[in-house]
């Protein structure tokens, strides 16, 4: 069995890190290296299209197996409580707005796919066997905490907040909002692969093999070369972080990880399983969570949040956070 | 040449409120507008440019051209949003050559 110190090591040397890093020491240098946005984008849909699709057609050989239930409501739950674990935590460490609070609680109520993405990536590096019905219990995870975090902002919208004078208030839940984070296209593309992978099966696999699992590393490498560049151009761009604020970036998905491994103790998942929804949820949303809440949170502060996920959290979990999640929860499980 | 003045209106909102600052520019009246990319640029909270990760914060500038009453209600709508959201709209004279597409 793997320690937590072989684990780390692998993560270290693995490409897709180096290339994460070759991204952030790119961008603290100030190299004129960009990803074209569109290419940018492309290569987010592929990966979750590759392990939505990968993840419905193993889910179709196993079925619908008490584990992957099991997941699936300790996915929903961890979703829920993690903007009260960020939100008290953040509370206590910096003396931020309650907007800012809420808008930096929904990041980390949702997840990071690519941070799910390299886990699984990593899983597979280190032998280890995680449930492939996760991508599905990855797409569940994504929206109930953004949900429960606008509820920490002061519930659906006090009489009178937010209304310019002589205008309406309008309720911080609405139609709009809610499609958003519904219809938000990293969960589109990620459930509708799954479900062409759970309809296509092994037929499909057959055909897109060198599609979704051939191409499947050298993209995350490119993908993770441009989050490295992103991460460090967040930081030094406009910022109010401050070393306690990055210190909760750190704390907060550490208290997630444990949270995660609680329920995993409780319902018995395997190991491999285990420290992959640990990940899920330590991670923070960059893409679903902003869109959500710039529009029914338009007063939190995105030169906090931000940073917060795609500077410290996002590169915390990359280079550190997934081996040591994989080697507690091997050691505990 | 005969020309016909209208209003020109630019707007820049962030790509989160996009869609609802398209449908208030329907519901005012206005006909015609084009959206383009906001690549980078510098505001009151400093510099800001399309990073390719937070979609949300990208900035889009709407530009449309309409009658002066019609572009007054939508100063008047922008004008809530404003209370919540960033952005900026401002409005100059031009003169168009086929007035009734404006």
């Amino acid at each position: 069995m793997a320690d937590v110190f072989t684990l780390a090591l692998q993560n270290l040397t693995a490409p897709a890190v180096l290339f994460f890093a070759l991204g952030v020491l790119a961008g603290f240098a100030r190299s004129d290296l960009t990803i074209p946005d569109a290419f940018a984008k492309g290569l987010s849909i592929y990966l979750l299209l590759a392990i939505g699709f990968k993840g419905g057609v193993a889910a179709q050989a196993t079925g619908l197996t008490p584990e992957f239930m099991s997941a699936l409501g300790l996915g929903l739950v961890l979703s829920v409580a993690m903007p009260f674990v960020a939100f008290t935590i953040l509370r206590a460490m910096s003396s931020l707005d309650r907007p800012t609070l809420a808008a930096t609680a929904a990041h980390y109520g949702s997840i990071s796919i690519v941070t799910f993405v390299a886990s699984m990536d990593f899983a597979k590096l280190a032998g280890l066997q995680p449930g492939a019905y996760l991508s599905a219990v990855a797409a569940v995870m994504e929206t109930p905490g953004i949900i429960a975090a606008l509820f920490l902002a002061g519930s659906a919208g006090k009489p009178g907040e937010g209304a310019a004078p002589g205008g309406k208030a309008e309720p911080r839940i609405s139609g709009e909002l809610l499609r958003e984070v519904l219809l938000n296209g990293s969960v589109v593309v990620l459930v509708g692969a799954f479900a062409i992978g759970l309809i296509t099966g092994q037929r499909g696999m057959a055909r897109l093999d060198l599609f979704v699992n051939g191409l499947f590393a050298g993209v995350l490498c490119l993908f993770l070369l441009e989050m490295g560049l992103v991460a460090a151009r967040r930081l030094q761009g406009k910022s109010r972080l401050t070393l306690r604020l990055a210190a909760a970036g750190i704390i907060v998905p550490l208290c997630g990880a444990a949270l995660a491994l609680a329920g995993a103790v409780a319902l018995r998942l395997d190991p491999d399983t285990a420290g992959v929804m640990m990940t899920l949820a330590a991670s923070a949303s960059y893409i679903a969570a902003p869109a959500a809440v710039r529009i029914a949170l338009p007063e939190g502060d995105p030169g906090v949040y931000l940073p917060l996920a795609v500077g410290v959290t996002f590169p915390f979990n990359i280079a550190i956070g997934i081996p040591l999640y994989a080697g507690i929860a091997q050691a505990v499980l | 040449m005969q020309t016909h003045r209208r209003r020109k209106i630019e707007i820049i909102v962030e790509s989160a409120i996009l869609k609802r600052t398209e449908a208030l520019l329907t519901e005012c009246g206005v006909h015609v507008f084009t959206v383009l990319d906001g690549r980078e640029g510098r505001g009151l909270a400093g510099r800001w440019e399309d990073e390719n990760v937070a979609d949300a914060l990208e900035q889009r500038m709407i530009v449309a051209v309409t009658t002066a009453e019609v572009a007054e209600k939508v100063f008047a709508r922008m004008a809530e949003i404003f209370a919540r959201y960033p952005g900026v709209i401002y409005a100059s004279d031009v003169d168009v050559l086929r007035a009734e597409r404006f």
